[in-house]
């Protein structure tokens, strides 16, 4: 904690965000800091920590919301929330369950979720359009800004596309139907008109495809 | 057909929860399962990660500017904002009391004294260089802010200088310009050929005076030379007529000054002829009637 200190204070920018200066780190050791940065937040740090999940995850968290939500306001407005979750769910984060990287997702999708399924009640359309075409989202993070993230993303990306690759259309879309729609197998298989075994099939296999590229990979860890 | 293995059973629900495509009651299968069978969470989490490349594929948008102090606020106003232990740390197990035969070395090496002391020291320096450091960059953006609200003063203040002058310069330019423009229009007046000219005064070195009469516009523009000027007293002028019984006055004149008394006056419509003028000293603003032995010059027109 000292050292740290010391090592702000002979930082030449103020707030020395941890990692923030080093070179891309490889994936092993992004997920070791990812998890320090958790532990940190347990311990109550909304400074250094904070900032720097915010820097590597606000992206991703905001295009999930966009994704499921298609509103940059609602987006918006719920990235807030979602960080706030993260903040009070550090001390209960578990590693063996997941990794940071799912972890803050799979927060971010379930308060997606939540706000689609509540606009739903007030009278909103339920079944978004699937648009598997992710740029839709037109607002790219900016480039140049963190330059480590960059990298860091695209050598991330890379591995994403490899594995999404493998996937065939039907098993994407109902996975994506699933994940980003908020719909259990059952409304899927009403919602394309197939049966619930089909769903069901398509969209354990496709994770079976997932996984065993991850794992063949040696994950994204 | 037969029914699925456990393993098999682990995959597809573990494979539906990471989808999020599971009912509520597969969710509680899965939980069920990983409550009884530790080795089913790699299972798990690898189901998990590979959902999570679902939203490792989008590619990343950015949040809007002034999220990040927006959450940093909320967490500071959340009532779980209080430090926290950290939950997965073990808690050491009650020390048991060593043989006699066994040297303990851990007591030994305690020097807490001499740590204690040496981890204030460096927490110490390490606060007085933060000090040091924020003092010293608060002073100079102070000294900054200073130097450039100086350096703004100044520049207004020789923007107001400068207005000033250029409103002096143009003040003076109108005043010019107006001088010209009557010395011009007397100029035109002057050689008008209804415009005449009469002396009166007998001696170059005595009171003179000079009117020039413009009959057709009714006007006198009367210049008088050699009048001295005393105090409380005025130089007035008079007209004298057949039309009226008694001298009119046509005013006091005033000393430019170079010393000339100069007068510009209409003649009263009463008059129709005017065959005489004369100057008076009266006392100071004029009078009805002329003061007989105060004439200092007179004569026809």
């Amino acid at each position: 904690m000292i050292l740290r200190l010391i090592h702000y204070l002979m930082a030449p920018e103020p707030g020395g965000a941890v990692a923030s200066r080093r070179a891309p780190a490889s994936a092993e050791a992004r997920a070791e800091e990812d998890r320090a940065l958790v532990a940190a937040m347990a311990s109550g740090d909304s400074g250094a920590a904070l900032t720097e999940l915010y820097h590597r995850f606000g992206g991703i968290v905001m295009a999930v919301l966009h994704r499921i939500l298609s509103s940059r306001a609602e987006s918006e407005e719920l990235l807030q929330e979602v960080f706030l979750e993260l903040w009070r769910r550090a001390p209960s984060y578990d590693p063996s369950r997941a990794s940071v990287s799912t972890w803050v997702a799979t927060i971010a999708r379930s308060r997606g979720i939540d706000a689609l399924r509540a606009r739903q009640r007030r009278g909103g359309d339920r079944h978004q359009p699937v648009d598997d075409n992710p740029g839709m989202a037109a607002m790219k993070a900016p480039t140049g800004e963190r330059p480590d993230e960059v990298i860091a993303h695209s050598q991330r990306s890379r591995k994403v596309r490899e594995a999404l690759a493998q996937l065939s259309d039907v098993q994407r879309q109902a996975l994506e139907l699933s994940y980003f729609g908020g719909m259990s197998h059952r409304e899927i298989a009403e919602h394309i008109d197939v049966p619930v075994g089909t769903v069901k099939s398509r969209i354990i296999a496709g994770m079976k495809v997932l996984r065993g590229t991850l794992v063949a990979q040696g994950g994204l860890l | 057909m037969t029914a699925p293995s456990h393993d098999e059973r682990l995959e597809d629900l573990a494979a539906l929860c990471a989808a999020g495509a599971a009912t509520t009651d597969e969710k509680r299968q899965l939980e069920a399962i990983l409550a009884s069978d530790p080795q089913a969470l790699v299972a798990y989490r690898e189901h998990r990660d590979a959902g999570a490349l679902l939203a490792e594929a989008l590619p990343p948008m950015a949040p809007p500017a002034g999220a990040l102090d927006a959450i940093r606020e909320r967490i500071a106003r959340d009532p779980a904002q209080v430090a926290r232990p950290s939950e997965r740390a073990p808690t050491a197990p009650p020390a048991k009391p060593l043989p006699d035969n066994v040297i303990d070395l851990a007591s030994r090496r305690r020097r807490t004294p001499m740590i204690v002391s040496s981890v204030s020291l460096v927490a110490a320096a390490a606060m007085a260089l933060l000090w040091v450091r924020e003092s010293r960059v608060s002073s100079d953006l102070e000294n900054r802010l200073a130097a450039e609200t100086q350096l703004r003063q100044d520049s207004v203040a020789r923007e107001r200088q400068t207005l000033a002058r250029l409103g002096d310069a143009e003040g003076q330019l109108q005043t010019v310009s107006q001088k010209l423009d009557k010395a011009e229009n007397l100029a035109t007046w002057l050689q008008t050929p209804q415009v005449s000219l009469s002396t009166l005064g007998k001696s170059e070195d005595g009171p003179r005076v000079k009117i020039f009469v413009d009959p057709d516009k009714r006007r006198w523009l009367v210049y008088a030379y050699e009048l001295p000027p005393i105090s409380d007293k005025d130089y007035q002028l008079w007209f004298l007529s057949s039309d009226a019984d008694a001298p009119v006055s046509a005013g006091v004149l005033q000393r430019r000054p170079d010393g000339v008394l100069v007068t510009e006056i209409a003649i009263p419509p009463n008059l129709q002829t005017i065959e005489n003028a004369a100057i008076s000293l009266e006392k100071k603003g004029g009078v009805t009637s002329p003061t007989l032995d105060q004439i200092k010059v007179s004569g026809k027109l």
